[in-house]
């Protein structure tokens, strides 16, 4: 399965035509919790067609700050009522003493963040009755780190005993600004905790910077990481295309949806005609 | 939950400089990059407001404007998880800490509000509530559509353009914002004192025109005439045709 973001900015031209064609759709419920009139209309519209995949915006998995429980109520009734297949949220924090920023901002690595992140992971499980994705996220600087990004990583996924959700461009956007091997992280994951993939584009900015904009098309060292994932996953995972600003003409999107499908196919078959030879 | 000091101080730090750009020492940090936060959270915000209160930001100077932002990121702790609600929070912001401003343009705050009450009611929840199309405007309880605001502003912000109004404009206005329940379009219409407490009165349980006049009639002490009257059931007969009305209970 591939699928896109659904944004309010295409959804419109997406919903009246054909040309656009995902198996699924996803959307970030802060943006559509307590919404009603015309979008509350689209949202479903749009989940009369197709099934629901989420990923939240402002939990602040990895805040100082207390868990919000009213913004986790509202999550999971918008969970019930969509009847969404997974719910996924990011390594990150978005909020601390008390004030929302409405952006995902880098933990540092440290054991203390894994046992506290840890922890609050699987409070969110207990409380929504579900296991949750948990997503890399891109950083463009390392914060008082204690361990390696991958030990981090790691740690809080086998604590906490939640399931991955793997961005290949934040993977690849990482790995070029904090100098590291795309390839080699990957293969240091758990992979079979991945529930989820993410495929986006990014924007270089300087030299020794990429920021993760979602605002491009995948550009094609991510395709090649995407097939590298792929055939080391050995399994079909939910792929979704990450677009969230400069949006094109909705055949683009489709066409790299299109790609996305093709690699996953053939890296797929590969094994299959290899068990059988 | 214990969190050891480090980690949270160095998280308070990095956060504590996203909001107010006053640069912080987080050990094992990269200048470029801890930058790149700043902007790109503070452009976050500043995308936010201006799409919310276009109006207002083209009333002010870019300076003004900016301030403004600055001031209210930088000392106002945002809690609502939901992104399109933190513009409201603005303008409670801007109401209470921005006095010199306010000074300078006294219908600031009134335009703000009257920004905000357009997408609060075009994004406001749906409320189910049992009518009936066929009735009679002149005996039957009417029903009002629970998507709508009556806002009460000092300065007549939604008819003018905003550097027209000056203190000369000031007096009472009530508006009445609702959406349309097929289109879902967001309309704005003046009303007279008289039915904006009629709107209210609508707002808790239908009433008849004739139990709204009554109850009009009492608590301000006006006689009603018959061409006041027959003005009520005009207001009202205009008010079902734009849908503020839904119809009438059974
Ligand atoms: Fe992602």
């Amino acid at each position: 399965m591939v699928g896109i973001g659904f944004r309010k900015d295409f959804a419109k031209d997406f919903l009246s035509t054909t040309t656009l064609r995902p198996d699924f759709i996803e959307v970030a419920p802060e943006n559509w919790i307590g919404i009603g009139g015309f979008w509350k209309k689209k949202l479903h519209e749009a989940l009369e067609k197709y099934p629901l995949y989420t990923h939240g915006l402002s939990l602040s998995i990895g805040s100082p700050d207390e868990l919000d429980f009213e913004l986790l109520k509202g999550v999971k009734k918008f969970l019930t009522e969509t009847g969404a297949c997974v719910y996924s949220e990011h390594l990150s924090y978005s909020k601390c003493d008390n004030a929302h920023v409405y952006d995902l901002l880098p933990i540092p690595f440290t054991s203390d963040a894994v046992k506290h992140i840890s922890k609050r992971i699987q409070t969110v499980q207990d409380f929504l009755e579900r296991k949750i994705a948990i997503e890399i996220v891109s950083y463009y600087s390392p914060v008082a780190a204690e361990m390696s990004e991958i030990e981090f990583v790691n740690a809080i996924l086998e604590e906490a005993d939640c399931d991955l959700l793997l961005d290949v461009n934040n993977i690849y956007v990482n790995g070029f600004n904090h100098a590291y091997n795309p390839n080699t992280f990957i293969d240091a994951l758990p992979l079979e905790r991945v529930a989820y993939i993410h495929m986006a584009g990014h924007d270089q900015v300087s030299e020794t910077l990429i920021i993760d904009t979602h605002g491009e098309a995948i550009i094609d060292p991510v395709y090649d990481l995407f097939e590298y994932t792929m055939n080391q996953l050995q399994r079909d995972v939910p792929v979704l295309l990450e677009r969230d600003f400069n949006i094109p003409h909705l055949s683009e999107l489709q066409h790299e949806m299109d790609r996305l499908k093709k690699i996953k196919v053939t890296s797929l078959t590969k094994e299959f005609h290899g068990i059988h030879r | 939950m214990a969190y050891i000091d480090s980690t949270q101080k160095y998280q308070r730090m990095l956060s504590n400089y996203t909001r107010t750009g006053i640069e912080a020492k987080i050990p094992g940090t990269k200048q470029e990059g801890i930058a790149r936060y700043r902007t790109m959270i503070y452009n976050v915000v500043n995308d936010s407001l201006s799409t919310a209160y276009p109006l207002a930001k083209k009333l002010l100077t870019k300076d003004e404007w900016d301030n403004m932002v600055q001031h209210y990121f930088s000392s106002h702790a945002c809690v609502s998880p939901y992104l399109w609600k933190m513009p409201f929070e603005f303008f409670e912001f801007v109401k209470e800490n921005e006095s010199e401003l306010l000074t300078k343009y006294p219908f600031l705050s009134d335009l703000l509000l009257y920004e905000w009450v357009e997408i609060e009611v075009f994004m406001m929840e749906d409320v189910e509530v049992s009518f009936s199309k066929i009735g009679s405007i002149a005996s039957d309880a009417l029903v009002l559509n629970p998507s709508c605001i009556l806002q009460y502003f000092q300065y007549p912000v939604y008819s003018k353009v905003a550097t027209e109004i000056t203190s000369s404009n000031q007096a009472h206005y009530f508006m009445l914002t609702h959406r349309n329940p097929e289109t879902n379009l967001v309309r704005f219409m003046e009303v007279a004192p008289m039915f904006a407490r009629m709107i209210e009165l609508l707002d808790e349980r239908p009433f008849t025109i004739e139990e709204l006049t009554n109850q009009f009639s009492t608590e301000s002490k006006i006689e009603i005439s018959q061409t006041i009257k027959t003005n009520i059931e005009s207001f009202f007969k205009k008010c079902l045709t734009k849908e503020i009305i839904l119809g009438f209970k059974n």
